[in-house]
């Protein structure tokens, strides 16, 4: 479901900024692995081409080498937010067709 | 540079360490990937591709640091081919210049291959179709000869001004010969199984590259 992973990744950056493996690491932990490496990095790249975040790199000491860290811009947490909606509304519907199956 | 020295949390030390480590930290084989990676992405501004160079070693440490038990060639396996990797961002990125661009010619190319994509994969299919009809029809006068053997044969007329394979009715028979006879069975159904073969392979890799053409779509 790929409009389901876009979704995914501009949640997982609603409470903090996180690095690409970060990102990674909290979608998989909920959903079992439904993104890979090779399409989270070109998809963050897309969206921060398209405004919806922005990065820093920062560099940490204790770890030894420096990192890519994201965060949601205005337009990303609008974006976000439009998509939780529709995103209900998918799900809300889903589970009315699954009710009305099971108790045919 | 400056900002670096400045910051208050980090040691000149620290910092020292971190870019004499930074890139002999991975193995050769991983310096030999960014180093592909890096050429496949030619195509980009020099500080566009260094950041993603920089954001793939980063990620790349951070898999094989500390407790990681993932190897090398693991971490590789699961980026991908280097070129692979680079045609993701790189579709992504032509589209966004072709779009800030404003030019109509940009657009059109990059419309015109996303949909030459498409058409290509149509024209493959129709192909595909129409040989696996070609198997059909064959089995099936192989299956009738033995039920209509007046009617189904490889017909030549006598003025050769027709040959092949199929039906005849029997108002057109007598100018028509039987090239073949019962001989058409075994000669139909060999025809058949290797086209059959053939184009099943030719399916296989047709779906292959379908699947890598899905894969690549941005969602």
């Amino acid at each position: 479901m790929k409009g389901a992973t876009e979704l995914a990744v501009l949640a997982s950056l609603t409470a903090q900024e996180r690095y690409g493996l970060e990102i990674l690491h909290a979608i998989n932990a909920c959903v079992g692995d439904i993104i890979s490496v090779g399409t989270l990095y070109p998809l963050l790249n897309r969206l921060e081409r398209d405004g919806k975040v922005t990065s820093h790199w920062v560099e940490e000491v204790r770890v030894g080498h420096p990192r890519k860290y994201y965060r949601l811009t205005e337009d990303g947490t609008e974006l976000l937010a439009r998509m939780r909606e529709e995103w209900k509304v998918f799900s809300t519907g889903i589970t009315r067709v699954l009710q009305g199956g099971a108790s045919s | 540079m400056e900002g670096l020295l400045n910051r208050d949390h980090e040691s000149l030390a620290g910092w020292c360490l971190f870019v004499s480590t930074g890139k002999e930290m991975l193995p050769n084989v991983l310096n030999a990937y960014l180093r592909r990676l890096r050429w496949s992405l030619s195509e980009l501004p020099s500080e566009e591709r260094q950041e993603i160079i920089e954001e793939t070693r980063s990620y790349l440490q951070d898999l094989l640091g500390d407790a990681s038990a993932v190897t090398p060639e693991q971490a590789l396996r699961e980026l991908g081919r280097p070129e692979d990797y680079a045609q993701a961002l790189l579709e992504s990125h032509r589209i966004s210049v072709a779009l800030a661009s404003g030019s109509a010619v940009m657009m059109l190319r990059q419309s015109a291959k996303l949909v030459g994509q498409r058409v290509a994969a149509f024209f493959g299919f129709l192909v595909l179709a129409t040989l696996y009809s070609l198997v059909l029809g064959l089995t099936i006068l192989a299956v009738l000869k033995p039920i209509l053997p007046e009617s189904i044969g490889l017909w030549r007329a006598h003025d050769g001004s027709a040959l092949f394979f199929g039906f005849l009715d029997s108002a057109s028979r007598p100018h028509y010969t039987d090239l073949l006879g019962y001989w058409l069975i075994p000669v139909c159904l060999a025809i058949a199984s290797i086209l059959y073969l053939g184009t099943t392979r030719l399916l296989r890799r047709f779906l292959g590259s379908l699947r890598r053409q899905v894969e690549k779509t941005p969602p």
